[in-house]
């Protein structure tokens, strides 16, 4: 353990640059369904941001005692267990939210950034730098979420946390929302374009496979 | 006839990948050559025609509210006991397999362990407890989503062999292009939604 | 550490493992189930109220929704309101909830799929999907300063296009016409189907009539609803299915479940 990477390195590095849901394509399931509004995205963030912050902690900090046999399901009951917590807090302090995310909570057990970072990150590294990996991927993927969920929702339903901002033809505005915002196809094109704003933006350049261009011709 | 449509509905009307977006994590990541898709697709099918039965006695026997004795509800002990089920049936399946039938097991090779965090599985599951579906229904019910699954996988798979001799715009190259891929196909599939049999 | 794969160390590990988590896990749920009782309670009392065109905001629902409304269990079998020792038996509630709330905590969703507290419906008349119903139904009786019943909030589910939609219709001292609709429990297309929550779609509802003259039913939810019938309102609009399943609902619980109970709150029977 010569080698560790910093604190800040670990931590910051999820966030854009490595981050789960564009680079390390995980957690993709839950960022398509839940992103349609701002409300849901921002609670299905803290929630799966605690959840992998947590269970790294704990992983991590058992990591020398967990057989390499059964380690899937050691990993497995400590991320099960934190979820049915985050899911009982949640209906028991916030009822209307926990209606709208039902399902979704219950598949953070397998969303695979909890499990991926668990895996990947802590399984190798001690429990405080896991516990910053957790929170940097957490949030790494809220980001992702929130910007999905604030375009869905804003050209979707003229709206931006349920407050009206483009008041939609129905509510008797003048927006026409476009619905095909809500569809979840529609986040896998968003996604898409972020992709590929982010490869421009820190010049990561991707060569195709094989490059069917006639540049030369000597 | 009921079955015939149960098996029809899950195929295509309920798509687990392309309906309900599940399992995409893996669905874009092992999607890139046809042959690897098609192992991991048999695979998915495999473990989701055991686990959704399974998973379903364990709910009618165990779990059910009033199921061990009236008045004992362990439905909140749902999610954590369905991915145990789920996490050792694919480390069984895959020492029986290495075991019984290593043509096979060296065939999916490493996309045995990879299926107990597809959340195909997990979904899968989850929807047969909440529609309250029968053994027999759950049995249909889990060879039909398990092979939706697999066909979406081994579309994309196929588009995306195409696609690497396609000249697409510098960064949107890779991923990128696999999302808007992913997203097109699936406006597709959105059309078989609500169709009713 | 060069037994950490031995068969014993992993039984200890993963026993142990398995203890702690099922300790916390168990924790959370028994200290937090009060809690969670409680916030039901409130949200359904919301919902009733919200059905009932009642202004909450600002109060203490508990003591707003008990002065203004008083839950009753309908027994859908002979259409009769279970008296109070009936209700506490059925619910099973102790001695210190009142009726109105032993009533209204009644899980008709759960007790529909308990074998002993259900019934089958008739697969020719299940429009709405549900295939059984339980044997009571919690009924809100919305009453006027003299005890007079004004309005009963009747609670209807029924298959949308993506999830079970769970809402209370409240209906009018004649017996049909509809007075607020609200849908507290959906899963459909954010923007689309779930506009059926939207305060601007369910007052196309109000006023519009259930039973015609005749007490038969002719209420529809449909696409370019005749504007002056007082039965028709208009589907949501891209929301085809869902609009279906909210059609196939209403038709269900209000024909074939409600229409006796209504008919005897047109007459004045139901006090």
């Amino acid at each position: 353990m010569s080698d560790l990477p910093s604190a800040k390195e670990v931590f910051t590095r999820p966030l854009i640059k490595d981050n789960p849901v564009m680079i390390q394509v995980l957690g993709i399931c839950s960022s398509l369904a839940v992103s349609s509004n701002m409300k849901t995205a921002l609670v299905m963030s803290l929630a799966l941001t605690f959840v992998t912050a947590f269970s790294n902690l704990i992983i991590s900090s058992i990591r020398k005692y967990i057989p390499n046999s059964v380690r899937i399901i050691a990993q497995m009951t400590v991320i099960a267990s934190l979820v049915i917590i985050v899911d009982q807090l949640l209906k028991a302090f916030s009822y209307d939210l926990s209606k709208q995310l039902s399902v979704f909570v219950g598949l953070i057990i397998t969303n695979c950034i909890v499990m991926g970072r668990a895996e990947a990150f802590a399984m190798k590294y001690p429990p405080v730098l896991s516990f910053l990996d957790g929170l940097g991927n957490g949030i790494g993927y809220g980001i992702i979420l929130c910007f999905l969920g604030t375009v869905r929702e804003l050209f979707g339903s003229g709206k931006w946390f349920d407050i009206t901002l483009l008041k939609t033809v129905n509510d008797g505005g003048w927006y026409v929302p476009n619905g095909f915002m809500l569809m979840p196809p529609c986040a896998f094109f968003l996604i898409g374009l972020l992709i590929w704003l982010t490869n421009q933006v820190y010049k990561i350049n991707t060569k195709p496979e094989y490059d069917t261009s006639r540049k030369d011709a000597s | 006839m009921d079955l015939l449509n149960l098996f029809i509905k899950s195929v295509f009307i309920e798509n687990l990948a392309l309906s309900f977006f599940l399992g995409m994590c893996t669905f874009l990541a092992v999607s890139k050559k046809v042959k690897t898709a098609i192992g991991l697709g048999i695979a998915v099918i495999v473990v989701q025609t055991i686990a959704v039965p399974v998973n379903n006695l364990v709910y009618t026997y165990v779990l059910k509210p009033n199921a061990i004795q009236p008045g004992i509800d362990l439905s909140f002990l749902g999610f954590i006991t369905y991915i145990g089920v789920i996490a050792a049936l694919v480390q069984i399946l895959e020492m029986f397999l290495d075991k019984y039938v290593p043509s096979l097991y060296s065939a999916l090779g490493i996309f045995l362990p990879l299926i107990t965090v597809n959340c195909a599985i997990f979904g899968g599951v989850s929807f047969m407890v909440q529609r309250e579906y029968n053994f027999t229904e759950s049995v249909v019910y889990g060879v039909g989503s398990g092979t939706s699954w697999a066909i979406a996988l081994i579309l994309l798979a196929a588009v995306r062999e195409k696609l690497k001799y396609a000249h697409t715009p510098n960064g949107l190259n890779g991923l990128g292009i696999v999302f808007i891929t992913a997203g097109l196909i699936a406006l597709g599939f959105m059309s078989f939604s609500g169709i009713k049999l | 550490m060069a037994n950490k794969d031995s068969t014993l160390r992993t039984f200890t590990v993963i026993g142990l493992l398995c203890f702690v988590c099922s300790v916390l896990v168990c924790l959370a749920v028994v200290i937090l189930k009060p809690l969670q009782e409680k916030e039901i309670n409130v949200d359904r009392m919301k919902s009733v109220l919200e059905a009932a065109g009642i202004d909450y905001s600002g109060r203490d629902i508990t003591e707003l929704f008990n002065s203004k409304i008083e839950a009753r269990l309908l027994d859908l079998e002979s259409n009769r309101f279970l008296n109070a020792e009936e209700v506490k038996k059925a619910v099973g509630c102790d001695d210190n909830k009142s009726v109105s709330d032993c009533a209204g905590s009644y899980n008709f969703v759960s007790e529909a799929k308990l074998p002993g507290h259900n019934a089958d419906i008739d697969s020719a008349k299940d429009f709405a999907g549900i295939k059984t119903h339980a044997k009571y139904m919690p009924v809100y009786l919305v009453k006027a300063e003299d005890k007079s019943v004004t309005q009963i909030v009747l609670p209807f589910y029924g298959q949308g296009l993506w999830s079970t939609m769970y809402g209370y219709l409240a209906v009018g001292a004649d017996g049909s016409t509809i007075q607020g609709l609200k849908y507290y429990n959906q899963g459909e297309t954010a923007g689309l189907g779930a506009e059926v929550t939207n305060p601007n779609y369910t007052a196309k509802w109000i006023s519009k009539k259930l039973y015609d003259e005749n007490s038969s039913y002719q209420f529809a939810v449909k696409k370019n609803a005749d504007g002056n019938s007082q039965y028709q309102v208009d589907a949501i609009s891209g929301a085809t299915l869902t609009s279906d399943g909210v059609n196939n609902s209403v038709k269900y619980w209000f024909e074939e479940v409600y229409a006796p109970l209504l008919k005897q709150f047109k007459n004045k029977e139901v006090k």
